[in-house]
């Protein structure tokens, strides 16, 4: 079956909250509220004619008006895939801090978003409502911050350890060296560095990072050459 | 009755299979030539298309900074100061603790001035050592300086006494010459060929 | 008094053991890198585990986002890294996808061609490893040396030996040659008789059989539950294979291979002995596509045209979004790369397979004994640096 097949038949499971299929991406995707994503992966799942058995990936993407979450399954008996999606609209002023998307989670359905799920939290502040065991996956329980999200700022203390960005390196300090930012840190002071506005962003407004713009230049120099 | 015929069953059954393969490793002992390489009394050889260390033919580069652009951990840096054509040059240097060796800054060289030698032995105790310089000379060699005093003159209007004499003159990279700088590069190193 | 009342009571009940948590790695050599496995344990039965991953974390999602397309070839090799040209070659298609090129006819061949290549090679770190962690130290040599042929083949055309950085988006950094395609074959002449030894040496071995077979038996409904694929899935049972299921070279289409799965020949389907034998039958699989791609390679270019000015501008896809999965030695890796239409995306997502499989271990250990968890972790051939990449 072909996703506008499938789009139909859950079309017709009656679950409130499925968009239209999206058929100008390179894998159509549906895109569904976050309050129908349970019942449209147990009716994915479940449906003899869709039977989804497996949930291959779980990812959180930030856009500059959203986070969005896509859910990439396939079939082994119909050989067939899949992609969901639901959208978090970003509130305004929203930024890495301030700002954890709920989504329902679907590690009751999936054995396999477990770990994603958890990943996914762990490095975009996605929160998944009701998920067995939401810890933190890759990084440390004590890290601060989502280091996926765009603003995110690096911090500069880990619990009460410095993190030392610019350190030296370990053979080129002498005996009398200390760390560069060893005062711990004041009691109530936030651990971050506030992020920075949206509008300052590199992705914002479509305008790729000052870096990128870098290698076009440069291919011009080449042509002289 | 059974389980005994079971226990020493399983006895014999682990004793010849591990047998078989024991005999395996004989042949091998026997027959197989041994194939341990001596290093450093011994080498593989390096294929041709080995990514070792750079190679920068100087003469040719124009200072396009496109293989630093390229790179992907930002180890390239290159200084140069351009006299029209004729660069006065400061550093081209690879820092050898970031490189990864990925090749990304050969294809792009619209010269073709920068390869990659098959020396691979790169260890060093000398961390310091591993920010490597491919330049051969720095700022104006002799036959630049005239070019450009020659030049100046031109513009101020005067006859130039000898123009054949003072063009740059077009040396040639051979073999020799990538083999001193190789020299070159691991004397700078600090390992001891 | 009072203590031998307790005794005497509690006579016809187990033995009471205080439970024990134990910490399995992440510097233990069983666990083929930085995997800590957080063990609880009732004495020499373990009746609860956590995976602790994320010691080799490298950030390459991030690193992603902030190189170019091109770029972030390189890293690709690092996730996997005994299996780089496969996961250079998921990278290289999802770019492609993206920018809506195809590789042409002769790179896709030499892309399967080397891809086989290094599967063998992977797989044979799983079979020589896998021998190390249940106490047999000869196949392990054996398995390198054939490795290190492989690793020479393929050092000849890409000038690296681990970390290759070959598949590139619009073909392959270098043609190949006769001269390298009559090594390869010699290298498969000599391969299929080595492989002959290796099941003496360990798949027949006895001891061998009783530590693998009916331990960590890994249903096939857990299996697609976890999201497990690769040798994983198939040894429960699963006849799954994108190289032949979803074609996504060429040659895949038109090579003939089998796609081994798990039958439970020692014991149950889906332990650790079935996991072992798909991988040892995939080898000679591989050997099997590595011969044809020989016979049938095409001449042609190595590189797309178009793509060559790749190098000196940025590779600039239109925005859009592209899932590619391949089928890699631990399973199926898949690229999830969103474009918004710069130099470099702003989401590259990895579903690295050893992700996928680790993440049912902590289903398989349960119930089993301390031994077995060695033998159930090795049967996974997970890499460290692809779970936390």
């Amino acid at each position: 079956m072909n996703e506008a097949g499938l789009h139909a038949k859950l079309g017709a499971a009656g679950i409130d909250g499925i968009g239209e299929l999206d058929t100008s991406a390179k894998d159509p995707f549906v895109v569904v509220e976050a309050d129908a994503l349970v019942a449209v992966m147990t009716f994915l799942r479940d449906d003899p004619d869709c039977a989804m058995e497996m949930l291959h990936l779980v990812t959180a993407t930030e856009r500059e008006a959203c986070i969005e979450l896509a859910y990439h399954l396939c079939s082994y008996q119909h050989h067939h895939s899949f992609v969901v999606k639901v959208i978090c609209p970003r509130p305004e002023g929203g930024n890495h801090d301030t700002w954890h998307p709920e989504v329902p989670s679907v590690a009751g359905v999936f054995d396999a978003a477990d770990w994603h799920e958890r990943e996914q939290w762990d490095l975009l502040g996605v929160v998944f409502a009701g998920h067995p065991d939401p810890r933190r996956i890759l990084l440390p329980e004590e890290w601060i911050g989502h280091p996926l999200r765009k603003d995110f700022v690096y911090p500069s203390f880990l619990g009460d350890v410095p993190l030392e960005l610019d350190a030296t390196p370990m053979y080129e300090r002498g005996p009398d060296w200390t760390p560069p930012s060893s005062e711990p840190r004041p009691a109530g002071e936030p651990l971050i560095q506030p992020p920075s506005p949206p509008s300052d962003r590199p992705h914002a407004g479509g305008q790729a990072p000052a870096k990128d713009e870098a290698p076009a230049d440069a291919a011009d120099t080449g042509k002289e050459g | 009755m059974g389980a005994i015929r079971d226990y020493f069953g399983n006895i014999s059954s682990a004793l010849t299979s591990t047998a078989k393969g024991m005999g395996v490793t004989l042949r091998h002992y026997r027959k197989e030539p041994p194939i341990t390489i001596q290093y450093p009394f011994e080498r593989f050889p390096v294929p041709d298309r080995y990514r070792g260390l750079h190679i920068l033919e100087q003469e040719k580069c124009i200072d396009c900074k496109l293989c630093a652009k390229a790179c992907p951990v930002d180890c390239i840096e290159i200084e140069a100061e351009h006299h029209g054509r004729i660069l006065e040059w400061t550093q081209f240097s690879i820092d050898y603790k970031k490189c990864i060796f990925c090749e990304f800054c050969i294809p792009p060289c619209p010269v073709d001035c920068i390869h990659m030698t098959t020396e691979y032995e790169l260890a060093t105790e000398d961390p310091d050592g591993m920010v490597e310089d491919l330049l051969t000379w720095t700022g104006l060699r002799p036959q630049d300086q005239r070019a450009l005093e020659e030049a100046a003159a031109r513009k101020a209007g005067k006859v130039v006494p000898d123009a054949a004499a003072s063009k740059p003159s077009a040396e040639g990279t051979s073999a020799e010459d990538m083999a001193a700088k190789i020299a070159a590069i691991k004397a700078r190193m600090g390992k001891k060929d | 008094m009072e203590a031998l009342e307790m005794f005497t009571s509690d006579r016809n009940a187990d033995v009471y053991t205080e439970e024990l948590k134990l910490n399995l790695g992440p510097q233990h050599p069983s666990t083929h890198g930085v995997l800590r496995v957080e063990l609880a344990m009732d004495g020499e039965i373990i009746t609860d585990s956590w995976c602790d991953i994320g010691y080799l974390h490298r950030c390459a999602e991030k690193i992603g986002e902030n190189v170019t397309y091109l770029q972030f070839t390189p890293y690709t090799d690092r996730m996997d890294y005994l299996a780089s040209m496969n996961n250079n070659l998921a990278w290289s298609l999802t770019v492609e996808k993206l920018l809506d090129v195809e590789a042409p006819e002769r790179a896709q061949w030499i892309r399967a061609l080397v891809a086989e290549l290094n599967r063998i090679a992977s797989h044979l770190i799983a079979f020589g490893t896998y021998g190390i962690d249940l106490g047999a130290n000869t196949p392990f040599f054996y398995a390198f040396r054939e490795r290190e042929s492989i690793m020479q083949l393929l050092e000849k055309i890409s000038g690296a030996r681990m970390l290759y950085n070959f598949i590139r988006p619009g073909g392959v950094a270098n043609d190949i040659d006769d001269a390298w395609m009559d090594e390869v074959s010699a290298f498969c002449d000599d391969f299929e008789k080595r492989w002959v030894e290796y099941n003496t040496l360990l798949t027949d071995n006895f001891v061998f059989i009783q530590r693998t077979a009916n331990i960590g038996i890994l249903t096939k409904e857990l299996a697609l539950s976890n999201g497990c694929t690769g040798p994983v899935l198939r040894a429960s049972g699963v006849k799954w294979d994108l190289r032949r299921d979803v074609p996504y070279l060429e040659p895949y289409d038109e090579c003939e291979f089998d796609i081994p799965v798990g039958e439970g020949t020692h014991g149950t389907l889906g332990d650790c002995w079935d996991r072992y034998w798909v991988r040892m039958r995939e080898m000679i699989e591989s050997v099997r596509i590595i011969r044809q791609c020989i016979e049938k390679i095409p001449p042609g270019a190595h590189m797309e045209k178009s793509m060559v000015k790749m190098y000196k501008t940025p590779l600039k896809p239109p925005p859009g979004e592209a899932y590619v999965r391949c089928e890699n030695p631990r399973g199926e890796l898949g690229f999830y790369v969103v474009s918004e239409g710069g130099n470099s995306p702003i989401r590259c997502r990895t579903r690295a397979p050893s992700f996928c499989n680790l993440s049912v271990l902590d289903k398989l250990l349960p119930g089993t004994m301390l031994g077995d968890a060695v033998a159930t972790i090795g049967s996974l051939d997970i890499v460290l640096g692809e779970v936390d990449r």
